[in-house]
């Protein structure tokens, strides 16, 4: 039954960024502009689907 | 008996054809009320936001922050004091009696300030942090994950009980935060639907990402004492535990996957169905506050409930 399950999407391997991407990534991240899974909503929950 | 009167019922049956996204949060919701998950799916939401809920997303930024090398050591209990107090604003947020707002933010910042420590220990080096999957377990049925950790081990991982060494050096190891007032139980720990999903996930796309299939699996568990008073002593209970490492069997998998298939087709037939339970501990427990939706399910009653645009209470109710 396994057998039948395909992967549809995966994530990219985290990694850390560059020297000079690294700032602007750390701003990012702390100013929320990146942290849509952090909006109080629980997670792995879906768009409407009725 | 509603769907021939009413097409925009949510509870109706819909055809093969229709698209069933589900997640392990759907899944699990299932196993205690079909009726519960379908005002899940449908959006429909009490207005007030559960403490634990801005809790557990203050602390998850945080230990994200960590792990990027975004948020210094530190600094992990005033930002998690920042992002607790930012995703409360504007707000209206239902907690217990006994637990104020003082009183979990003090042990979220005591339990942020102890992460990078419990990190280190671990030994892990990250490959995967908050990664989105989704997998096709069937026709148009759908899974979606969102995996709180995966690492690779950079030192050998050695069972407390035996002393046998049960994940070497590159293995892969997959983790998910808690916070509750307990410790979960082995039982939990072996069975638990989501590390399952979860396992599976990580397996089928091992070779796609270019790394080992999983080794272990199991919950980072931070304890968040009963405690009524912001200096309290029982403070001191507020530690990460040491994780407790389990693995899925493919006998786990095939379950966890036929039960997934299971609940797609009862929502495709439109099952919603209460689950009263059999005495006073059951789902429909309106006393305990169990029930999300009892306003709805007893008085037919949108007031209290953010409802999606276009929804009537005929719709749902």
């Amino acid at each position: 039954m396994t057998d039948e399950i395909q992967v549809v999407s995966v994530p990219s391997l985290w990694e850390e960024p560059s020297s000079e991407a690294f700032e602007s990534a750390k701003a990012n991240f702390l100013a929320g502009d990146d942290d849509d899974h952090f909006k109080v909503e629980e997670k792995n929950s879906e768009d409407p689907v009725f | 008996m509603t769907s021939y009167l009413n097409p925009a019922y949510i509870f109706n049956a819909v055809d093969e054809e229709f698209e069933v996204n589900l997640s392990p949060s759907q899944i699990l919701k299932a196993q205690i009320c079909m009726r519960s998950l379908g005002y899940y799916r449908a959006k429909v939401k009490p207005e007030a936001t559960p403490q634990n809920l801005v809790f557990g997303s203050a602390l998850h930024w945080v230990i994200e922050g960590f792990i990027k090398g975004f948020i210094d050591e530190d600094d992990m209990a005033q930002l998690f004091a920042k992002k607790f107090h930012e995703l409360s604003v504007g707000k209206l947020i239902s907690m217990a009696k006994s637990k104020s707002r003082e009183v979990t933010e003090v042990i979220g910042k005591k339990l942020a300030q102890q992460f990078p420590a419990f990190f280190s220990n671990l030994g892990l080096r990250p490959l995967i942090i908050e990664g989105h999957f989704k997998l096709k377990i069937g026709p148009n049925t759908f899974i979606n994950l969102v995996i709180d950790f995966v690492g690779v081990a950079t030192k050998q991982i050695i069972c407390p009980e035996t002393g046998d060494v049960i994940a070497e050096i590159g293995d892969t190891i997959i983790l998910d935060w808690k916070t509750a007032a307990a410790k979960e139980g082995r039982l939990f720990a072996r069975y638990s639907l989501q590390l399952t999903y979860y396992w599976e996930a990580v397996r089928l796309a091992c070779t796609q990402l270019g790394i080992r299939e999983p080794r272990l699996c199991g919950f980072a568990s931070g304890l968040k004492p009963n405690m009524s008073k912001v200096d309290s002593e029982s403070l001191v209970n507020a530690v990460w535990m040491p994780v407790h490492w389990t693995k899925r069997t493919r006998s786990d998998v095939e379950e966890a996957f036929d039960l997934a298939r299971g609940v797609a087709a009862r929502i495709r037939r439109g099952e919603f169905y209460r689950e009263s339970g059999a005495a006073y501990n059951s789902p429909c427990d309106s006393q305990s506050g169990r029930c999300d939706f009892a306003g709805l399910c007893l008085e037919g009653s949108v007031r209290g409930f953010k409802i999606p645009t276009g929804y009537t209470v005929a719709d749902l109710v």
